[in-house]
């Protein structure tokens, strides 16, 4: 008995901790989805009540009531990232032009360790591919090596010659280092990986290696 | 009695379980191995309905592991990517209830319907224009027409691509 109760306090306080969040404060019934709450948002707000006030009460409730069908409640941006996870990255990049909240966890992605534990250049094309190298390889470690491999080839020859993988460890960050699984093979018409001396020393001095 | 568990939800509701499905969250499975399966587990996140769409879950794959779901989706019709019974159990028309669904998964850490649920709504933005994603999950456009700009500009290569 005594273990439920101190389980139960545990989950409430738990609970009342996640409603005071401010990721996780949900707004005036009348607000939507999704953004967070700054300053400006509020008064947003405001503005968006006093405009109410001055218009046609039926027009309100006509409004009010088809917003509270639609209404939708608010996702952490944890949570968007994993939407974004099975959208291509030019689909992530139209998802930043929907609201700021969606735009900022697209830039987020970018510098993301969980969002890229697994890499594979096979997910990308050429442009995709050079935009995630250039926005992501000064934070992720692992993406600056790929970075570094790639670099002095063209990135298309690399994409139709090569498949590379990495995968972070998942405890990675909490343990504070990285440890980095690379899988490099080529495809099926070609039969060698173009790796210098330089690229495996830099890869092989702090990580383990899988090497087709 | 030893093979059931009671799980209570926010809203008051008592649901007993078995243990077998109940621990397919990795959060009650920590909570019985802790404390054991004695003891009503308080969800104080998940609301009754919900809990119930969860554990139809969880039965649907008592014997098996989900396979993982391919990344990005292939096609925005849900039934190429996954299992047909899983398609069926997420085809949900009300976003409302995907989306607590998704915060239930996450909550109790079931890594697999979270994943099934994520991917579902990735199937309503995959294809769509940034209009038409706002029309569908009704969300209010807070960007300025200088952040828009900005923002088209730097997504060029996106638009190139597609």
């Amino acid at each position: 008995m005594q273990k439920q109760t101190q389980l139960t306090k545990f989950f409430s306080k738990k609970a009342q901790e996640q409603q005071q969040s401010p990721i996780r404060t949900k707004f005036n019934s009348d607000l939507f989805f999704c953004t967070p709450p700054t300053q400006e948002i509020q008064c947003k707000t405001e503005n968006y009540i006093n405009k109410k006030k001055g218009s046609n009460n039926l027009d309100n409730w006509i409004r009010k009531s088809s917003l509270q069908q639609k209404k939708w409640p608010f996702l952490p941006k944890n949570l968007i990232y994993q939407i974004y996870k099975f959208l291509q990255l030019r689909e992530c990049a139209t998802c930043s032009q929907v609201c700021k909240f969606w735009m900022i966890c697209y830039n987020d992605i970018y510098f993301s360790y969980s969002f890229f534990r697994e890499f594979e250049t096979s997910r990308f094309n050429e442009k995709e591919l050079a935009t995630v190298l250039k926005r992501s390889s000064k934070q992720l470690k692992h993406i600056k090596k790929v970075r570094e491999m790639i670099k002095g080839q063209k990135i298309s020859s690399f994409l139709e010659k090569t498949e590379l993988r990495t995968m972070l460890s998942d405890n990675s960050q909490q343990q504070g280092s990285l440890l980095e699984l690379f899988k490099l093979e080529p495809k099926k018409q070609y039969t060698s990986v173009f790796l210098t001396d330089k690229d495996l020393n830099s890869i092989c001095t702090i990580n383990n290696i899988y090497y087709n | 009695m030893e093979n059931k568990v009671k799980l209570s939800t926010q809203d008051g509701v008592i649901i007993e379980v078995d243990k077998e499905v109940a621990c397919k969250s990795h959060l009650i499975n920590t909570i019985i191995d802790d404390t054991g399966s004695e003891e009503e587990i308080p969800l104080p996140n998940v609301k009754s309905s919900i809990l119930k769409k969860v554990i139809q879950y969880c039965e649907l794959h008592r014997n098996d592991t989900p396979p993982e779901i391919e990344k990005p989706l292939r096609s925005n019709n849900l039934s190429d990517c996954v299992e047909q019974k899983d398609a069926e159990f997420i085809d949900i028309p009300n976003l409302e209830e995907l989306f607590d669904i998704i915060l239930a998964a996450n909550y109790l850490d079931i890594k697999s319907l979270l994943d099934l649920s994520c991917a579902k709504v990735a199937t309503y933005i995959k294809g769509k224009t940034p209009e038409e994603i706002r029309k569908t999950f009704n969300i209010q456009n807070d960007l300025t027409q200088e952040e828009e700009q900005q923002i088209r500009e730097e997504n060029k290569w996106a638009e190139e691509t597609s």
